[in-house]
């Protein structure tokens, strides 16, 4: 019985090839976005996972009670850690994490790497990082010690053993290996492949007084990364509770004296990679994982495989009129109607199987793309297997179930005669359906329409500063004096314009708390800042509203001058730009000084957040970037001069440049992800959705073959028959129009709402995307009427 | 003892404005083993009476005896149990499955009453031969000719050696020499034990049966019984 099916099922897909090919395509393209999204996914949600204790980890992040905001940091004071760690005994273990980039070498080997982190040696004791030799539970006890990963060894010592090696940091410390281990996962929130005892940096500023003092006895100075493991069946919340109350109280004199306390937020490592998105979040950590972009991938796959589930039940129902005499004859013969339906179901079970086989191309196929546009490393896991076997029978039912309890009511006597008739609700049912799926591709066309406008907006959009032709060399773990060496030089060279000394950048600016002037003692305030030298606002061309530019002429510049911007002259309430001239503004921690100028505002970080008040000030310490403006002819040749005369400027640290440009548009890479996804995702569901009104309207047509044959015989044109055969067919999708319109207006609406820059949602968009869609549906069913149209009447009414 | 039991058969088809009386208040017997033709006009109810016959169609009034059972209020699931089990049909356009091989086709009744595969073979085998065709088993219905088509359908109709054959107009889209072989099949058949009941226009073929039941508007005018 079985066996008969499946040959029935399979002469039926030869012969019917239109149909099956529409429908095994469909499919398989449906399946292909799901599987790739459910490897995606699955990704996502693997982060952190490989640790073995992830349930019982937490991060320490801390709420900054300032007078007038909160500000939420994912790392924390190094005391907050301690001092919680000291009081709670629900807290097993603490690990801090601080980073450096000052650079690593051995033997002349440099490289810079990314990150190099600092740790406490309970690393091993919280997270699970395999140690292929060393001792986990001393490897990161004694100060300059370090531990590699295996790709770093590799890096430094090639096949040399690596352990007992001492390597040099900072060119003039020593560091002794005394550890190796696997590579860090891929799917853990921080990355870095060199760890040093954290201790290491307490005695490099051993020579520092202040520093002890300052930096780790600070409750504000928040700039370590602490993770804690809880005891057994200690609930997270719980304890942040009672943390909370304690800090509280360790707080109260700070908290009267300068108006700001912490508290903190016990935050799941798991949670770390989809759900954070906190200020000062780990380099690398804040790319990519949001869990709403899970959710709206995740649902716009499943939509797709709807879409391509819709094409199977329309056709097939539309093309059981061509079965009926099968039917009715093997009801005749004395087939129940379980059986009928069991037969039904099969076929769509072997369809999707089919699809499932031709998936598995695609995938493979899609896989290196989705990785290279995401910045993904997805690979197929086994586990598809499972989502085959399910989507399989997901769809063999989703999709088989309707046709077959459609066909297998038929009577005999009536499907003998080939005399079905689709009752009404049947009829509105598949027009439901054509509807949905045009409403889904409608809703993608205009929220991809929607996204690119908004990218486009973004990119176009006048910041208040010029991010044109600029590019900026990193001097991160480079001298203080060779950087204004290489400052000189590259002044000289005709081909740049402009150069300046900073520590700007787009991704993350540093905040200072402050007193301005006319707030009282203890409203204290956070400010975002950044220092430049004199150059800077000129060549960046940022505008100055009042007041005037850092002047080599005022050697008081260095030490006491701030500019802020006109966001800052609101919120600390001196009217006027005019009027916020020589106002006092003291730090929290010591610089004091005079406003000599103020800018008008200008973006400074991503234009999902609002200009917030900004201080500017000239400190060269803090320098870590070369800011140059560049002629615009022949690049290439100027990036190379530039290259030499860094080569030139006496340090061996690698070359390493950004374009502003690329820097402001990587903090929309999630945005762009999702456009790239979506961007795919509307093409791939307009294709599916087509392909079933194509193979609708090729089987509708077919019916009324003879009817446009009388129409044509009685003196019909051509272009009136394409009319009569598209109408019914573009009235769908003039519906899916309505429909989908206000629910697309909804979801861009709500998505726009994280830019505090935003478009505007216009009309011309849906305009758009409607005529869009009708003219892509029209072109589908248009080129099917066409041939009909222009038979020849005489044959079609032959056809009988 | 009787294959086939009816009194007061009421049979009534009704669209949105009008009722028709497609049965009106049938009567008769058909004993095991008889042939019968039924005969009539077009539109008399001839093809509504067969079906009505082969459970393939309710009734409206009346009592339906099949094998002296009532089988007037069976649900659709027992009527599919009775016919794969008793009823083999043969129609006027054959009705065979495009997508099948002769083999496959007549095979298919025999799937549905559960018979092992070998058996299968052996049982289609049979009729195969008997039937003249089995040299062309492994084609597809439309490479035979209509005669050769029809022959396939009456394979189909006995191979589950069924008490009763329902024939509507079997020889109705045949030229008379394929119609003749077709009626000798039938009449073969029914000298093996075979009750058949056939309606039919033409009365060459009814001189091949025992009765003839003439029928006109829905009633019974004639049952003439030849010897
Ligand atoms: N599904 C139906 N709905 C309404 N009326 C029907 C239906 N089927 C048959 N009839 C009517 O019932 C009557 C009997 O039809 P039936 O098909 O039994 O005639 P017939 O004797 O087989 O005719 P023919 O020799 O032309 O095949 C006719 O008047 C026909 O119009
Ligand atoms: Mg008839």
């Amino acid at each position: 019985m079985f066996k008969n099916y499946i040959k029935i099922a399979w002469r039926n897909l030869w012969k019917n090839k239109l149909f099956s090919f529409i429908n095994i395509f469909g499919l398989a393209i449906g399946i292909s976005c799901c599987i790739l999204i459910f490897l995606y996914v699955q990704n996502e949600l693997s982060y952190d996972t490989f640790n073995e204790k992830a349930d019982r980890i937490y991060r320490i992040t801390s709420k900054i009670h300032q007078p007038k905001k909160i500000v939420w940091f994912a790392p924390t004071s190094p005391i907050t850690g301690e001092r919680l760690r000291q009081n709670f005994p629900e807290i097993k273990k603490i690990v801090r994490f601080n980073f450096t980039k000052r650079p690593i070498s051995y033997n002349n080997k440099k490289f810079s790497e990314a990150t190099v982190l600092y740790s406490d040696s309970t690393l091993f004791d919280v997270f699970t990082l395999p140690m292929v030799s060393g001792n986990p539970a001393k490897a990161l006890i004694a100060p300059y010690s370090i531990v590699l990963t295996e790709t770093a060894v590799k890096r430094y010592f090639g096949d040399e053993p690596a352990m007992g090696k001492l390597m040099k940091f900072s060119d003039t410390l020593n560091l002794l290996v005394t550890g190796i281990i696997k590579d860090i996962p891929k799917n853990s929130h921080f990355k870095c492949d060199c760890i040093i005892s954290r201790n290491t940096m307490a005695d490099i500023n051993k020579g520092n007084s202040d520093w002890l003092e300052e930096r780790e006895k600070n409750w504000f100075n928040c700039d370590s990364y602490s993770y804690i493991l809880l005891a057994d069946h200690v609930e997270g919340k719980t304890l942040e509770a009672k943390a909370n109350k304690f800090l509280d109280k360790e707080m109260t004199e700070t908290k009267k004296a300068i108006g700001m306390w912490i508290n903190v937020d016990l935050q799941p490592i798991k949670d770390i990679h989809l759900r954070s998105h906190l200020d000062q979040e780990i380099k690398g950590a804040e790319q990519g994982g949001d869990i709403t972009y899970v959710y709206i991938f995740s649902a716009t796959a499943i939509l797709i495989l709807l879409i391509a589930c819709c094409n199977f039940i329309n056709l097939s129902t539309a093309r059981s009129l061509n079965r009926s005499k099968e039917i009715g004859l093997r009801k005749v013969i004395g087939a129940m109607r379980s059986q009928l339906i069991f037969q039904f179901l099969g076929e769509s079970v072997v369809f999707s199987l089919i699809a499932c086989i031709l998936s598995l191309i695609f995938v493979l196929l899609a896989i290196p793309f989705f990785n290279l546009f995401i910045g993904t490393t997805l690979t197929l896991t086994l586990n598809v297997f499972w989502i085959y076997l399910s989507l399989i029978c997901c769809i063999g039912f989703l999709a088989g179930l309707y046709p077959a309890l459609l066909m297998s009511s038929f009577s005999p006597i009536q499907s003998l005669k080939g005399k079905i008739n689709h009752g009404l609700a049947d009829i509105f049912f598949r027009k439901g359906l054509v509807v949905f799926q045009f409403s889904i591709a409608i809703i993608l066309i205009i929220g991809t329409t929607l996204i690119l406008n908004q990218l486009d907006f973004i990119q176009n959009k006048k910041l208040g500063i010029n991010k044109e032709q600029v590019v900026g060399i990193e001097l991160k773990g480079v001298d203080q004096r060779k950087g204004e060496i290489l400052l000189k030089e590259l002044s000289k060279n005709p081909k740049i314009t402009g150069a300046t000394l900073n520590n700007f950048n787009f991704k993350g600016i540093g905040y200072i708390t402050l007193l301005p002037e006319g707030a009282a003692e203890n409203e204290l305030t956070a400010c975002s800042v950044f220092s430049v030298d004199e150059n800077f606002l000129n060549i960046m061309q940022i505008e100055l509203v009042s007041g005037r530019d850092f002047s080599k002429n005022f050697p008081t510049d260095v030490n006491e001058a701030f500019i802020v911007n006109e966001a800052a002259v609101k919120a600390y309430g001196w009217k006027t730009p005019k009027d916020a001239l020589g106002k006092k503004i003291e730090w929290a921690f010591g610089k004091k000084g005079k406003v000599i100028g103020v800018v008008k505002d200008f973006n400074y970080a991503s234009l999902h957040n609002r200009i917030e008040p900004l201080l500017i000030h000239i400190y060269p310490s803090w320098y870590n970037t070369v800011t140059l403006r560049l002629k615009t002819d022949n690049l290439t040749t100027t990036m190379k001069e530039i290259e030499t005369a860094w080569k030139n400027s006496g340090t061996e640290n690698p070359f390493k440049y950004a374009f502003l440009e690329d820097d402001f548009n990587s903090l929309y890479k999630s945005e762009q992800n999702m456009r790239a996804v979506l961007g795919a995702f509307t093409f791939l569901s307009v294709l599916v959705a087509c392909l079933g009104l194509f193979g609708l309207a090729a089987f509708t047509i077919k019916q009324r073959f003879k009817e446009i044959g009388i129409r044509k015989v009685l003196g019909a044109s051509v272009s009136g028959v394409v009319g009569l055969l598209s109408k019914d067919f573009l009235k769908l999708v003039f519906v899916s129009i309505i429909i989908s319109s206000p629910i697309a207006w909804y979801a861009a609406h709500k998505w726009l709402q994280d830019f505090a820059y935003k478009v505007d949602i216009s009309w011309w968009i849906f305009l758009v995307s409607g005529a869009m869609a009708l003219l892509i549906a029209f072109t589908t069913v248009c080129f099917q009427a066409l041939r009909a149209a222009s038979a020849n009447p005489v044959k079609s009414l032959r056809t009988e | 003892m009787s294959v086939i039991n009816i009194t007061d058969l009421e049979k009534i088809y009704r669209t949105e404005e009008v009722e028709t009386v497609a049965l009106n208040k049938i009567s008769f017997e058909i004993k095991e083993g008889e042939f019968v033709a039924i005969m009539g006009p077009s539109g008399c109810g001839k093809s509504t009476l067969l079906n009505i016959l082969g459970l393939l169609d309710d009734l409206d009034g009346g009592s339906f005896k099949f094998n002296d059972i009532e089988v007037s209020d069976f649900n659709e699931r027992k009527r599919a149990d009775m016919r794969k089990h008793n009823i083999g049909f043969v129609f006027q356009s054959f009705n065979l499955i495009d997508e099948l091989t002769v083999f496959e086709n007549v095979e298919l009744p025999l799937i549905y009453t559960g018979i092992a595969t070998a058996e299968r073979k052996k049982m289609v085998d049979k009729v195969l031969d008997k039937i003249q065709i089995a040299h062309r088993r492994n084609h597809y219905p439309q490479q035979l000719s209509g005669g050769q088509q029809q022959r396939v359908a009456v394979a189909r109709a006995v191979v589950n050696k069924p008490k009763l054959i329902l024939a509507d107009e079997p020889t109705g889209n045949l030229d008379s020499r394929n119609g003749n072989d077709v009626m000798q099949l039938l009449t073969d058949l029914n000298e093996q034990g075979t009750t058949i009941i056939m309606v039919t226009r033409s009365e060459h073929d009814s001189r091949y049966t025992h009765r003839v039941i003439n029928m006109l508007d829905g009633q019974i005018v004639t049952q003439n019984i030849k010897v």
